[in-house]
């Protein structure tokens, strides 16, 4: 695929083509642009779903909104963005969404894969099995150990 | 196929060689602390410092005296066996049977104690022990004492 499909594909996900574009664009898309049209939707979704999760509880939009005022206020030229610069802000902006996509589902992996964290250290133990010669054993619990939980004891009272 | 496609394949590729390297059977590192509990006098060795709120409480408030005589550390390869010496004279043995992973993640390791004097097979037990916990094996005669073995083995993950 050339970069002219190539863009004209991010636009038109972007839902930047215009009606006639569009129609055109839909009636010789292959089953490779469904395909990259399909993981790009995946991407997105993936993306926002973190994105939001994680900013649920911050109140950014105060502070976004008092800057936009601001910024109107001291900058009354409207900036105009021909198709030569928006061009590669769109080439940017594919890499930079592959390339989170790729850091989303790497840490994901990460995470769930390795498991990195340190999750508290418990003493559970469960005795399968318990023999012994010329002594009794008896299983205890010692309940409330330090850590929370509780701790066996293995207990052998030798025979005289 | 698009690039996008071929960078998520690679990706699953090398995700589920991570799996299979995560799959495999580490090495244990195990700790044995030897303590002496003695009913004269009274007192906890300061050597002993993680396991002093245990011998704080029942079964051991009969005891006043704890000494840490001895720490082993054993590196234990899955289904190998370590052995080392009790100071009552009685051979004692620690078998990595098998790490365990439950479904929540938490690492697990299932292992076998065996204590035997002469020959002579006295303790046989198989437990599984969450990763970094503590199990206890008490009351074996040490002269007018008692001994305490405490065991905990982490395995790099």
């Amino acid at each position: 695929m050339g970069k002219a499909e190539d863009d004209k594909l991010q636009r038109y996900f972007d839902g930047e083509l215009d009606a006639e574009e569009r129609a055109r664009f839909e009636a010789s898309m292959t089953d490779d642009d469904r395909e990259r049209l399909a993981a790009l939707a995946e991407m997105r979704v993936l993306l926002s779903g973190t994105l939001e999760a994680e900013s649920a509880e911050v109140d950014i939009w105060s502070g976004v909104q008092a800057q936009l005022a601001k910024e109107k206020a001291s900058a009354p030229t409207p900036i105009v963005r021909t198709p030569a610069v928006l061009r590669p802000l769109r080439r940017r902006r594919m890499v930079a969404g592959t390339t989170a996509g790729v850091m989303f589902a790497a840490a994901a992996a990460f995470l769930f894969v390795l498991r990195p964290w340190h999750a508290p250290i418990t003493n559970g133990c469960d005795i399968e099995s318990l023999e012994v010669e010329g002594a009794v054993a008896t299983v205890m619990t010692q309940a409330d150990a330090p850590n929370g939980g509780d701790t066996t004891i293995i207990w052998t009272t030798e025979e005289e | 196929m698009s690039r996008v496609t071929r960078g998520s394949l690679v990706f699953l590729a090398l995700a589920s060689l991570t799996r299979v390297a995560v799959a495999e059977e580490p090495t244990a590192q195990c700790s044995v602390r030897i303590i002496q509990g003695s009913k004269e006098g009274q007192g906890i060795d300061p050597k002993i410092t993680r396991l002093r709120p245990y011998l704080e409480k029942d079964p051991f408030t009969a005891w006043k005296n704890f000494t840490m005589l001895e720490q082993k550390e054993l590196t234990v390869p899955p289904n190998s066996t370590e052995k080392f010496s009790l100071p009552n004279g009685k051979e004692a043995s620690l078998t990595y049977v098998e790490h365990v992973l439950r479904h929540d993640g938490k690492h697990r390791l299932r292992l076998r104690l065996e204590v035997e004097k002469g020959g002579k097979k006295q303790l046989n037990t198989t437990f599984v022990l969450d990763e970094g916990g503590i199990v206890l094996q008490a009351g074996q005669a040490h002269h007018a004492m008692m001994l305490i073995l405490a065991f905990s083995c982490e395995i790099p993950h």
